[in-house]
Formats: structure tokens, C-alpha cells, sequence
């Protein structure tokens, strides 16, 4: 372990450790889960090699937490519904094992950062951010005006950003 | 109060009204289609407080999550939308009670206030939009203007939030013609079309064919304003609006027509269709202008207007713009 991350946690535990306890017990479901996960949070910057330059060292804890906030059912859930999706789409190339890790990954926070919003809402913000569709062909697509795209798109972000760092 | 919320949890220092406009650039140039007036106009904005750099520094945190270069879009979109649906249904499932109150909910709403129903549209700067109201007639919006449109059985009612409307219900039969209700007031039309619009805390009405009903919110006044006349409602009751010089409603032809009109009225009108600042010093307000300027080339507007006026414009960016006296022309 460097003795510069070393200190660079300590210094980030000691300044916003309150702050990641209070983050997590508005999300856990139980008190002990908010404490066990935010030792979790520091453990695993511990094992690193490096830390990066951290302007906004809270959310770089928020961003750690909500990875470590999404629960095993869902987990399963989603990769039981990915490996549906890719069964049914023949002509898409099946990632590595390796490749597979990391899609899982995404798609799960992904998940817990969409979990609330009206689905309608979430596909149009998946097929601005996830496939690059423009705003008119997404309105075409939905069969919605391009300013019910824009609110959704703006809602959606909003929804994000709240439960990211909210 | 920073603190006060900083200790509840919150990542604070970001007051709501800069992460709001941060969303909405987030929106814009998301879009695929944005413009180079679009990603230059962010640029100021983001210049212009470091308040804003960190705010748009924390919605890119949220868009990076969606970067996930390995992923086929496709496939993880429908997997997103099939693990979604599935914990929905089991959420109905679960939840029966609160289904059953959805259910009392949607009962209350249907039958206590039957054919209900609100929208609401707005368009941003340059944009304009135009409308078919559910019962008849016809709504124009100029840019950055807000309405919501509501119908209580055959009756619709539009509310102008912000910005200028041109309504034509001349087709519509009397009894079910479309109202605009504004803060001040309502107008009610009798066979007509006209334009309302609501600027620093005055609602105007000004009507080109047939006539209005305008009845203040506040006392009891109620007025009928005839074709070629302008009405004005604000908190403290309603009164004449004397001619801007400028034709009503002709932006929806995509001018602005001057006749013997203020400069300052001319500038205000280009203003809406710009982004970034358009300042004039008071001492040229007064000029007077004839013409016809098109809104969707307004620098072009800005340089006819130098040809006739003893005004110098100047460009700091093309987003901060002064129309100043040119003292030697």
C-alpha cells in the first residue's frame, strides 16, 4: 500500500467520512449496511495505486458508494434480462468473459441511476445517451413532440443527478 | 444555510438555479442537432461564474455513466427495458394495497373532473411553434415562450406562462372559443385574432381582427378592445396600451415590422431571438424606426439598422452586444 494513498484516505475520511455515512443511510435499507458500506468505500481507495487530483472529493465518494449501493438481486436480475436480450439478437458478437464483467457493471449502475423514472422517460434518454439518436428522431421514434424529448431528456438528468449526488 | 444543509448530507454549494441551467446545456447540447451559436453561448455561460464550471463538472459525472464503451446500445437498452419492466410487474404484484389506490385515484380523476387534460409547450430562443387547440383554432408561440394548455370539457384554456402568443379562433364557434389566461387577467375573444403577451409584470393584449373581452384578476374590470387597439393588465388594475409602432403578430411571418416605432421596442423584439446580451443605452431608445427586419438573420438587422440611425453596435463577442449614440457618424 503507498504511504501516499494511505494518506490521501485518511485525509478524505477524516474531512467527509460523516458525510459518505450520511450519503449512504439515506440509501441503505438499514444503519449497519450504511456503516459497512462506507468502510468498503475507503478500503477499496486504499487498494489503489494511485489517487486521482480530486476537486469535488465528495462526489468521487458518491460515485464509488452508488457502485457498491446496488444490491445482488438486482445484479442478477439485469445480467439474467442482458443474456435474454443478447440470445434474441443473433447477430450481435458475444463479448469476452472479461468484456462481460465490465458491461455488467455498467449497465447495473445504470440501472439503479434510471430505477424510478417512467419508462418512457428512461427510453428516450437511453437512446440519446446510449445510442447518440438525435432529439427529432427520437420525438419520430416515440410518436412525442420534440419538447415532451426535451423535458424528458432534462427530467432524466435531473432524476440522475439526484441519486447520484443528491 | 450552506452549512446548515452541507451537515444534513448534501454535496451543497451549488444553489438549484445554476444546477437547473447546467441540466438545461446539458439538454441542448445533447441534442445531436446543437449549433455553434448553441456550444458558443455555453461557452459565456460557463465563463461566467466558476459557480458554473463546477455545476456543469457534476452533470458530466452523470452523463459519463452512460459511457460504457464496450456496450452494444442496442442490447443494453433492451436488456435496461426488459429488467425494468419485469421488477414492475412484480412491484404490482407486491403492492396491492397501493395498486388498489392507484385504482380509487384514476376513479376520483375520471369521474370528478371528466376530460380533463394539461400539456404544456414552450420553445426556446429563435424557435417558434405553432399549435391546432383541441376544440379549433390556432396558437402561435414566439421564441421563449412558455404556454399550458388545458381543456375542461369543450372549453380550453391557454395559460401564458412567459413570452407572446397569437391566438386565431375566428373559425371556432363562439360558445367553445379558446380563453388566454395570464396572471392579470383573462381574454375572452369574440371572433378574432390577436396577441397577448406578458413582459416585466404586464400582461398586453393587442388585437388585429374582430374583438376581445379582457377582464382583470384584480377588481372587476372587464373592457372590450376592438381590432387595431392595445390593452394592458397588471397588478394594479387595466388600462390603454398605447401603439408600440410595431405590427402585432408579425413575427409569425418571421419579421418584425417598424412603423415610425422606437428603437428600443425594435432592439427588445431582436433581443428575443438572440442569445446572449443585447444592451442599448438609454439615449438612443427613442429614435425612430421604419422597416422591416427579418428575425431569423438578426445581426443582419442590427447592421440595416446602422444604415439609417446614428448608432454604432459593438461586438464584444457575439454574445455581448451594445448599440451605443455614434456621436461622429
Amino acid at each position: 500500500m503507498s504511504t501516499v494513498v494511505a494518506a490521501g484516505v485518511g485525509t478524505l475520511y477524516a474531512d467527509h467520512g460523516d458525510w459518505l455515512r450520511a450519503y449512504l443511510m439515506r440509501r441503505a435499507a438499514c444503519p449497519h449496511t450504511a456503516a459497512d458500506l462506507s468502510q468498503d468505500v475507503f478500503l477499496r481507495l486504499l487498494g489503489r495505486q494511485s489517487l486521482p487530483p480530486l476537486q469535488e472529493p465528495r462526489a468521487y465518494l458518491a460515485r464509488i458508494a452508488h457502485g457498491l449501493l446496488i444490491d445482488q438481486r438486482r445484479r442478477q436480475a439485469l445480467e439474467q434480462a442482458w443474456l435474454e436480450t443478447l440470445a434474441s439478437m443473433p447477430e450481435v458478437v458475444a463479448p469476452s468473459a472479461e468484456e462481460r464483467a465490465l458491461i455488467l457493471d455498467a449497465l447495473a449502475r445504470i440501472d439503479a441511476l434510471l430505477d424510478g423514472l417512467k419508462p418512457r422517460v428512461r427510453q428516450a434518454f437511453l437512446l440519446s445517451r446510449l445510442d447518440g439518436m438525435s432529439y427529432p428522431t427520437i420525438a419520430a421514434q416515440l410518436g412525442v413532440s420534440l419538447s415532451t424529448v426535451e423535458k424528458d431528456m432534462a427530467r432524466a438528468l435531473r432524476h440522475c443527478y439526484n441519486v447520484l449526488l443528491g | 444555510m450552506t452549512r446548515a444543509k452541507q451537515q444534513s448530507g448534501s454535496l451543497a454549494n451549488i444553489p438549484d438555479a445554476i444546477l437547473e441551467q447546467a441540466f438545461e446545456w446539458a439538454v441542448v447540447l445533447g441534442s445531436g442537432v446543437s449549433r455553434d451559436a448553441d456550444r458558443d453561448a455555453f461557452a459565456a455561460w460557463l465563463d461566467s461564474d466558476p459557480l458554473h464550471r463546477t455545476a456543469w463538472g457534476r452533470v458530466q459525472l452523470v452523463e459519463q455513466e452512460f459511457a460504457a464503451p464496450r456496450l452494444d446500445a442496442a442490447v443494453g437498452r433492451v436488456a435496461l427495458a426488459k429488467a425494468d419492466a419485469k421488477r414492475r410487474k412484480k412491484r404490482r404484484w407486491t403492492t396491492g394495497t397501493g395498486g388498489l389506490l392507484t385504482v380509487l385515484l384514476a376513479v376520483v380523476l375520471v369521474f370528478g373532473e371528466p376530460f380533463h387534460w394539461q400539456a404544456d409547450y414552450r420553445t426556446a430562443t429563435g424557435e417558434q411553434l405553432h399549435l391546432t387547440l383541441p376544440h379549433g383554432g390556432t396558437l402561435w408561440l414566439n421564441s421563449k415562450s412558455v404556454v399550458d394548455i388545458e381543456t375542461e370539457g369543450a372549453r380550453t384554456l391557454v395559460h401564458l406562462r412567459r413570452g407572446e402568443i397569437l391566438l386565431d379562433s375566428s373559425k371556432v364557434p363562439a360558445a367553445i372559443k379558446p380563453q388566454v389566461v395570464t396572471a392579470h387577467g383573462r381574454f375572452v375573444p369574440i371572433g378574432t385574432r390577436f396577441v397577448v403577451a406578458r413582459r416585466d409584470g404586464v400582461s398586453e393584449l393587442a388585437v388585429i381582427d374582430g374583438r376581445v373581452r379582457a377582464e382583470a384578476h384584480k377588481g372587476s374590470t372587464a373592457d372590450i378592445i376592438a381590432a387595431g387597439r392595445g390593452w394592458r393588465l397588471d397588478e394594479t388594475g387595466a388600462g390603454i396600451l398605447p401603439a408600440s409602432g410595431l405590427e402585432p403578430g408579425a413575427w409569425v411571418d418571421g419579421v418584425i415590422e417598424a412603423d415610425n416605432a422606437p428603437l428600443s421596442a425594435v432592439l427588445d423584439a431582436l433581443a428575443g431571438y438572440r442569445y446572449g446580451w443585447l444592451h442599448y443605452e438609454s439615449d438612443i431608445a427613442a429614435l425612430r424606426v421604419t422597416g422591416v427586419f427579418r428575425l431569423d438573420d438578426t445581426d443582419s438587422a442590427l447592421n440595416a439598422l446602422t444604415a439609417t440611425l446614428p448608432i454604432r453596435i459593438e461586438r464584444t463577442t457575439p454574445f455581448w452586444v451594445r448599440v451605443t449614440h455614434n456621436t461622429n457618424p
